[in-house]
């Protein structure tokens, strides 16, 4: 149960990661900083490790 | 008659698409990790078992591992070897290994586990810089196997407790050990998942009626318990007699009786818990210890670190730490001669299930002249 309530915060987090990515015009250093953290929470979210 | 696309929106499209082509990267290099080496039975196996064929839950998830089985056709005694229980101690899953691919019975049974705890081999301890792999060089060329961490990968049990409990005892150990095997025998039918591999293991001891189990471990040479044959009491005549021999042919080892304080450790609840009699080696690993040098494959397979050597020279260790250092190859051998001089002085012991007879092991100076890695089988297609 808890490795679900983990994996459905990890998808909310990349989710809002991507959706602030597009939503309005951004820094681009904004955008590459969000591109990083995209990295490791989809690795976690695809539980791999 | 096409709208102009926002610059801010194809540089989002551009980096999402840059993340995505990294974590494909990134997911090949952890999931070659998932992948077992190959391991090439030498003509003692008679078979491969599962893991799951002793206890079902296991099957189709990571602690489903493999069992060697060696069976010379004569009647005689049983002898477990694990190898693998902590994968971020090579000697013990490289003995395993080279008993898999060397080692012809010529009475009673063998059963090698290399990879106890499998799921371990899967990951690496975090903060640790630790390799992901290590090479030994065989006569037909190197091969390279994973260095694992001392616990269960976090994708199959996770998350861990604040206190881990042990299960038959009430023990309370500190948080990390919920994933450590060597503190969750003898395992439980409806436990965690590193339970559930002690659990298997103990089945087949069980099931075996497996006379001898030896555990095969390394721990840093500041450890107290090093060089070292623990033994549960019902084995100290067997471990004694080996710990003798092991003395006579040179080596620095000393026998501990296993503390009946500290729970969850195969000495001690294999013991209890069931027939076998149950010891476990440690041997002298500098890159588990905490004043060693940089982490490298380098240290694992040679073991030479200077900081060691100094600490030994103002006698702060349990062990002597030469400059050439304690590589792998005098490890593996030490564990080798031990598994060797168990059996002997088992049968010695005149036990009435007769005797388990291992053959002929490459012996302690050989494997120290010409390297763990002329005993192994040269890597080939399977």
């Amino acid at each position: 149960m808890l490795k679900i309530v983990y994996l459905g915060i990890v998808a909310l987090c990349l989710a809002l990661i991507v959706v602030n990515m597009f939503r309005k015009k951004k820094n681009i250093h904004y955008q590459i900083e969000a591109a990083l953290v995209l990295v490791p929470l989809i690795l976690r979210l695809l539980l791999i490790k | 008659m096409f709208k102009k696309i926002p610059s801010h929106i194809l540089s989002a499209a551009a980096l999402c698409l840059l993340a995505v082509c990294a974590v494909v990267v990134l997911a090949r290099e952890f999931t070659g990790m998932w992948q077992d080496e190959p391991i090439y039975p030498g003509p003692g196996v008679s078979a491969v078992e599962k893991l799951s064929d002793y206890f079902p839950r296991l099957k189709d998830s990571r602690g489903n591992t493999d069992i060697y089985v060696l069976d010379s056709g004569k009647p005689g005694a049983s002898m477990l070897v694990l190898g693998g229980t902590h994968p971020n101690e090579p000697a013990g899953f490289i003995a395993a290994l080279s008993l898999v691919e060397r080692c012809q019975p010529r009475e009673g049974i063998l059963y090698v586990i290399p990879r106890a705890n499998r799921s371990a081999f899967t990951c690496t301890d975090p903060q640790e810089a630790a390799p992901m792999y290590f090479t030994i060089e065989t006569a037909g060329g190197p091969r390279v196997f994973r260095f694992g961490s001392r616990a269960t990968n976090p994708i199959d049990q996770w998350p861990d407790r604040e206190v881990y409990v042990h299960a038959s005892s009430g023990q309370t150990l500190s948080g990390m050990e919920t994933r450590n095997l060597n503190r969750a025998y003898p395992g439980l039918k409806n436990g965690n998942f590193t339970e559930q591999i002690a659990f298997g293991i103990a089945s087949l001891i069980r099931e075996k009626d497996i006379d001898i189990t030896i555990d095969l471990h390394e721990a840093s040479p500041e450890y107290p318990t090093i060089n070292a044959l623990v033994s549960h009491e019902r084995a100290m005549d067997v471990a004694a007699w080996a710990v003798m021999y092991m003395q006579m042919e040179g080596m620095q080892i000393s026998l501990e009786v296993s503390p009946r304080n500290l729970r969850g450790l195969s000495h001690r609840e294999l013991g209890d818990h069931t027939d076998t009699l149950a010891v476990l080696f440690e041997s002298a690993n500098a890159s588990q210890g905490r004043l060693r040098g940089p982490m490298s494959e380098e240290l694992i397979v040679k073991g030479v670190d200077p900081y060691y050597t100094l600490a030994d020279s103002y006698g702060k260790l349990y062990v002597s730490y030469p400059a050439s250092g304690i590589s792998l190859s005098e490890r593996v051998a030490r564990h080798l001669c031990g598994i060797e001089q168990v059996a002997v002085s088992y049968n010695e012991s005149m036990y009435p299930k007769g005797q388990v007879d291992l053959g002929q092991l490459p012996g302690y100076s050989q494997l120290m002249s010409e390297g763990i890695g002329a005993f192994l089988a040269p890597p080939r297609e399977l």
